[in-house]
């Protein structure tokens, strides 16, 4: 019998707590760990919601740090803006609520966090993941 | 035995626009189409082709573009925004258009679907307006299968 490729959705959403552009200090928060050394998903959709952003902006840039050893991750972009850049999302002209998803298509195997950097102005919000695979399934 | 992977589409592509919801689509307007699920077990389709089908009263200009954004529901409740103006990444494609007003049928090239319901957000940046003529978006989605060889 033939057999179909699906994709495969975790159950539920994970919380990867408050994210964004942090003023004092000029720090760039990073969001809680997301280990995926065991659940080895491929893929996975993001939700970003700012419920209470500050003032108005532009662009937030969307990075990835990466801990290939389990225990050091990449340098923060504060510093060190090395770090590969994996979505880009235009905020409202508007200091307003606002909510925005991006895909990321390939995961690596290992620990990482997400840092959202919301430019010249400070936003955050809550980072919400959905990662998926796919699985064989009877046609 | 040996098997090999083919692809494997949907019986028929699904119409994303309720009747009438893209005609007469103004220049720098965009419209927010029904909902595909693709959460379900035994859907769950990888990707999709899209066909925009749509045509003008006025020659758009040569070039220019209808952009699709694909808007998931991760949580299967809660929509990202929509805006012509803000609150969007890169869109999933973007439609050229050809300085003509005789009907256009364009086709993307197959686009990653997510797991879940999602909706498509169609911002005409075409620089006229659609004409009243049953514009629609429609997808066919498609996985792969194994089979025998």
């Amino acid at each position: 019998m033939a057999q179909v490729y699906r994709l495969k959705p975790d159950a539920s959403v994970t919380d990867l707590g408050t994210v964004g552009y942090n003023p004092v200090g000029t720090v760039y928060d990073h969001s809680a760990e997301f280990d995926n050394s065991t659940g080895l998903w491929q893929g996975a959709y993001f939700y970003w919601d700012v419920s209470a952003p500050v003032a108005s902006g532009d662009w937030a840039n969307v990075f990835m740090r990466i801990s290939v050893d389990g225990t050091n991750f990449n340098d923060d972009i504060n510093t060190q803006r090395q770090t590969f850049q994996i979505a880009s999302l235009k905020r409202s002209a508007a200091a307003v609520a606002q909510k925005h998803t991006f895909h990321v298509p390939k995961l690596p195997p290992c620990k990482f966090t997400i840092v959202i950097s919301s430019g010249a102005y400070a936003t955050t919000g809550t980072l919400y993941i959905l990662p998926y695979t796919t699985e064989i399934a009877s046609a | 035995m040996a098997s090999i992977i083919r692809l494997k589409p949907d019986s028929a592509p699904t119409t994303l626009s309720t009747a009438d919801a893209m005609d007469g689509l103004a220049a720098g307007s965009g419209v927010l189409l029904s909902e595909f699920d693709n959460s379900a077990s035994g859907v769950r389709w990888p990707y999709g082709i899209f066909e925009l089908s749509c045509d003008f009263a006025v020659n758009p200009t040569a070039g220019r573009t209808v952009n699709v954004y694909i808007l998931p529901a991760i949580d299967g409740t809660n929509y990202p925004d929509q805006n012509v103006t803000a609150v969007q990444s890169a869109p999933a494609i973007e439609f050229v258009v050809a300085a003509a007003t005789t009907a256009q049928r364009l086709v993307s090239p197959p686009v990653p679907l997510p797991p879940c319901k999602f909706k498509c957000y169609v911002v005409n940046d075409a620089d006229q307006a659609f004409s009243n003529d049953a514009a629609h978006l429609k997808v066919l989605p498609h996985t792969t299968e194994v089979a025998a060889a």
